[in-house]
């Protein structure tokens, strides 16, 4: 409970952001909050969703055709707007997922380094 | 996926603000009741849930603006792909009805592409600036006024824009407010590279020529300040493009190499910018060479490098940057009115108080020169105008043509599109549709439209091979815009009319008529006459222009020269621009006129100094024994150098006394004779023979020996002026062009081929040129009204042929639609001959309305041709009252058949088909 209070987080990268989006709806179509929801449990609220971000980022991945949206009833029975992945959006994925995990592994390579010899 | 998004949001008409408030109070929502479940209180839950999503206000702002943009985005896309459809809707319906777009899209053709065509004329000699950096900095120079001495201009502009050499220096000189002054005039060349001969023009130029232009060399160098120092020297050549191209292959070596100009060798130093041709419209020089040497190549006795009162060379001048005209006009003016009466007044001999008031008077006027310096576009201003506003009526025809196809095709289709409206699609979807589809003809006419410009061009060149400078079709930038330009005006004026009318259309009553029923509408009947009605407009103009035009050929080919041009040949060479001297050239005069009479079937043969009926006359001041008109009288003649047996040769009747003979030689007392004009203008009557004359000075040095009567000298449209003719061996100036005259009695073209065969014999490298019957030459003479003439006889025959169809069309159309009307009328005592007035009427009506509109119409027209028509005026009673004629035998022919089928109807049988 204590976890739904804004508390210091990590920033969280634009890339990623859309990245974590687009990871949320391979699983099916899901509403705003749903994805807010996915992206909370799955990074055990360490990162900050920044939910004003997460809208206009929705909205911008529909318009670059990546996610598709649509009025459709949600569990509660309420209108809720659904976003679903697209053909481009899944091929997206694939590749911004691969470019994170070399560029992860590069960063991760680099904090591992020793100092180099020559260096200075 | 995205499509079906968009159905389903305008099916709904969501607005993009709603929509995103929707989206974030259902996420507000669904985090106050979790935060409620968890155990908070109502206020306390919406506290936290605001504050954990941050900015709401900036969220939803943002969200907005990219929906609206996505929302623009794809109504432009929506746009395009409805475009597309229709096209491609449009294509498929051309496709199911090929004769009807064949027939659409040709005319359309014809009309834009004689618009290009003549349009690409247009541009091309009255609009284009010469190709030159900065060309509206160019000016020309013109001293207008009175003045003594030899004045020689020709193509590159008018007498007043020639000035004498020294003055050309002095300008050149003092001025300041030029980047330089430049001097320039033709010359006729013989060119020899490597044993080839060839003729052609030539202009000498001042150091000052290129670079007052700016331009560049293709290869080698241009001519500059230091080739136009002295006199007689610098033996450099500069070759335009072309002449490089075609005669030198485009060699890259041809610097240094040796080319005779006129029988004297000169250095080739550079080549011109490629399609740089001169500042002269239609000039085209092959060589530019320094005016310094122009005294070695075409010696002018009378006009020698120092003359102050010899007046023939051209100048046009480059502004400084920032100088205005009339500041540049003012600084060059005031040198010039000083030079003028300090140096050259005192030059003046034997002018009266009066001219010479006049001629110090004289000043300097500036005409702007981005075009050049040429009097044939003032020449081709009046004609090419006309032309234009002939193929814009053509254009007009065409479109009113096509509309009128449309609207039949738009009756028939008025059932589908009126389904189409009862089914939900928009009127402007409707409309846009019918746009497509006359766009889609307009610009497959437009395609097609530039191959006939190219072939108009081509068939214009072949036509009159020596009509202006016509040049090439160029599909450069202008040409293409005016040709898109005109196409989309075509599919707005084509498409505008049936497309208002479909889409004003009731769908229910369309959908009622029945089947086989074109529902013709009132408005669609009325519209359909004014089509009909303009159609008549504009033929009855073109019926009229055409019939001005060809009483003006027929005129002029009825005029008689004065001379028998039947079993006349003709030719000139110029031996001085091979390298001859004055005796040889003498010396093979002498001999090619021996041999010519020598030829089988020559029964006469003689020579003279002007080409007949070439538009070219020389002009002199005489005195006449006994004629005493004063000081300031007019003396002015034309005259000629002629050899003997000219008036025999040429069928000139004598009146009195004696022509040249071969003892009217050098040394022989000088002798002329006169024509009945200058009989009469000075004075002689009955005993001109044996009076004395003289030009320039009153010494009365020639005795007048014979009177010739009246002839058309240069030109068949004049009225024949004052002439007098000397021997050209007792001629004032060497003669370097001599035209001669054979007369045969055998087949023309035995006698050319052998005229070609004795010039080959006396000297293969000397060129024989314009070779030719005189009735060809005449033929040239008549160029402009037969291209006239031709054109609007062409243009006339299809107009009235489009009009007649229309006509006949809704005549035929209103007939069949009455059939029962003029069914019930003849079951109630209409007679046949009434039935046959009564659309007959009809067609009168129209005939009458079209035909006073386009006699307005023709009158302004022919007002503006009147300068091109030889012998009548525009209003010629014979030329209207037949144009009107056969305005009316056309309307009764398209009248009659629809007139006879009415006529046949049979009421029992129209009754009972209603």
């Amino acid at each position: 409970m204590g976890k739904l209070l804004p508390q210091p987080a990590p920033e969280i990268l634009r890339g990623t952001f859309d990245l974590l989006i687009l990871r949320a709806l391979t699983w099916g179509p899901a509403h705003g909050y749903a994805i807010a929801r996915w992206i909370e449990h799955a990074t055990s609220d360490v990162l900050a969703v920044g939910e004003g971000t997460l809208y206009p980022a929705l909205h911008r991945l529909e318009e670059r055709g990546w996610i598709d949206a649509s009025w459709g009833v949600s569990e509660n029975n309420r209108q809720a707007k659904f976003y679903s992945l697209t053909k481009r959006g899944r091929a997206q994925l694939t590749v911004e997922t691969e470019n994170w995990r070399r560029y992860a592994a590069a960063v991760f390579a680099a904090l591992e380094a020793q100092p180099s010899s020559g260096g200075g | 996926m995205a499509t079906r998004w968009r159905r389903f949001r305008g099916l709904f008409g969501l607005d993009p603000g709603r929509d995103v408030e929707d989206e974030l109070s259902f996420h507000l929502d669904m985090r106050i009741r979790e935060l409620i479940d968890r155990g908070e209180s109502p206020e306390r839950a919406r506290e936290l849930a605001l504050r954990r999503f941050g900015n709401l206000e900036r969220s939803r702002l943002e969200c907005v603006a990219i929906n609206e943009r996505r929302r623009r985005r794809m109504r432009r896309a929506d746009f395009i792909t409805d475009r597309g459809q229709d096209i491609r809707y449009a294509l498929r319906m051309f496709r199911r009805a090929p004769g009807f777009t064949t027939v659409a899209v040709l005319t359309l053709a014809f009309g834009i592409g004689a618009n290009v065509a003549v349009f690409a004329l247009f541009n091309r000699l009255l609009l284009e600036p010469l190709p030159v950096p900065e060309p509206s900095q160019l000016v020309n120079l013109v001293s207008p006024g009175p003045r003594s001495g030899p004045t020689s201009c020709g193509s590159m502009g008018g007498c007043e824009a020639v000035f004498s050499y020294p003055m050309f220096r002095d300008l050149e000189r003092v001025q300041t407010v030029f980047t330089g002054l430049a001097a320039h005039r033709d010359f006729s060349v013989n060119l020899s590279h490597r044993g080839q001969t060839t003729t052609g023009r030539g202009l000498f130029v001042s150091g000052s020529y290129f670079p007052v232009l700016g331009l560049r060399p293709t290869l080698g160098r241009l001519l500059g300040s230091t080739d136009d120092r002295t006199t007689g020297e610098s033996e450099v050549v500069v070759l335009s493009h072309a002449y490089w191209q075609s005669h030198l292959g485009g060699r890259r070596d041809v610097v240094d190499e040796t080319i005779v100009v006129n029988g004297q060798p000169m250095t080739i130093v550079g080549v011109a910018p490629k399609g740089f041709e001169g500042t002269t419209l239609g000039l085209r020089p092959e060589v530019f060479m320094p005016i310094t040497i122009r005294w070695r190549l075409a010696p002018d006795p009378r006009s020698p490098p120092e003359n102050r009162r010899g007046y023939w060379v051209y100048l046009f001048a480059r502004l400084k940057p920032g100088v205005a005209l009339e500041q540049a006009r003012a600084a060059i003016d005031m040198p010039y009115r000083v030079i003028i009466n300090e140096v050259e007044v005192p030059l003046q001999e034997g002018m009266s108080d009066r001219m010479m008031a006049q001629f110090k008077g004289r000043g300097i006027r500036l005409n702007p020169g981005s075009r050049g310096q040429s009097s044939f576009a003032a020449d081709a201003r009046a004609p090419l105008t006309l032309f234009l506003a002939v193929t814009i009526l053509v254009l007009l025809i065409a479109c009113v043509n096509v509309a009128h196809l449309l609207l039949a095709r738009a009756t028939v289709r008025s059932k589908e599109l009126a389904t189409r409206l009862a089914l939900g699609a928009t009127r402007a979807r409707l409309i846009a549709q019918l746009f497509s589809e006359s766009s889609v003809l307009a610009f497959a006419a437009a395609v097609a439209s530039l191959l006939i410009a190219r072939w108009t061009i081509g068939l214009f060149r072949m036509m009159f091979p020596d009509a202006a400078p016509l040049p090439e079709l160029q599909q450069d930038t202008s040409t293409l815009i005016v040709t898109g330009a005109l196409a989309l005006g075509t599919s707005v004026a084509v498409g505008l009319f049936p497309t208002l009318h479909a889409a004003r259309r009731d769908p229910l009553s369309a959908l009622k008529a029945q089947a086989g029923q074109p529902g013709g509408s009132r408005g669609a009947a009325r519209f359909r006459v004014s089509l009909a009605t303009a159609q008549v407009a504009l033929s009855i103009i073109l019926i009229v222009l055409a019939g001005l035009f060809t009483k003006s050929l027929a005129n002029l080919s009825r005029v008689d020269p004065g001379l028998r041009t039947d079993g006349l040949v003709t030719f000139r060479i110029a031996p001085q621009r091979n390298g001859y001297t004055l005796p040889r050239s003498a010396a093979l005069f002498g001999r090619l006129e021996e041999e010519l009479a020598a030829l089988p079937g020559v029964t006469a043969v003689t020579s003279s100094t002007t080409p007949l009926l070439s538009g070219d006359v020389r002009i002199t001041g005489v005195f006449v024994e006994g004629y005493d008109a004063g000081p300031d009288a007019d003396r002015e003649t034309r005259y000629d150098e002629i050899g003997h047996g000219y008036f025999r040769t040429l069928g000139v009747p004598l009146i009195f006394g004696r022509e040249f003979t071969s003892a009217d030689s050098e040394n022989a007392a000088k002798v002329a004779i006169i024509n009945e004009q200058f009989a009469k203008k000075f004075g002689l009557a009955r005993e001109a023979v044996g009076k004395g004359m003289s030009r320039d000075t009153p010494s009365f040095d020639l005795e007048i020996v014979g009177v010739v009567r009246d002839f058309k000298h240069s030109d068949l449209r004049d009225a024949t002026s004052p002439l007098y003719f000397v021997p050209h061996r007792q001629g004032t100036r060497r003669p370097g062009l001599m035209i001669f005259y054979v007369r045969t009695s055998l087949n023309a073209d035995e006698t050319m081929a052998a005229i070609r065969r004795v010039m080959l014999r006396l000297d293969q490298h000397l060129p024989i040129e314009e070779l030719r019957t005189m009735d060809e030459a005449m033929r040239g003479a008549t160029t402009r009204e037969r291209l006239m003439g031709v054109m609007t006889g062409a243009f006339a025959t299809l107009a009235t042929l489009v009009a007649a169809i229309g006509l006949y069309g809704l005549l035929a159309f209103a007939v069949a639609q009455r059939t029962s009307e003029i069914g019930l009328r003849m079951a109630l005592g209409a007679t046949r001959v009434g039935v046959r007035w009564m659309v007959l009427r009809q067609v009168g009506m129209i005939v009458m309305i079209g035909g006073t509109l386009g006699l307005a119409f023709a009158m302004v027209l022919g007002r503006a041709a009147q300068a091109l028509l030889f012998g009548l005026h525009f209003h010629d009673p014979v030329v209207l009252a037949s144009s009107i004629f056969g305005l009316i035998l056309v309307g009764l022919a398209a009248g009659f058949v629809p007139a006879s089928r009415a006529a046949r109807i049979d009421p029992m049988r129209a009754l009972k088909y209603e």
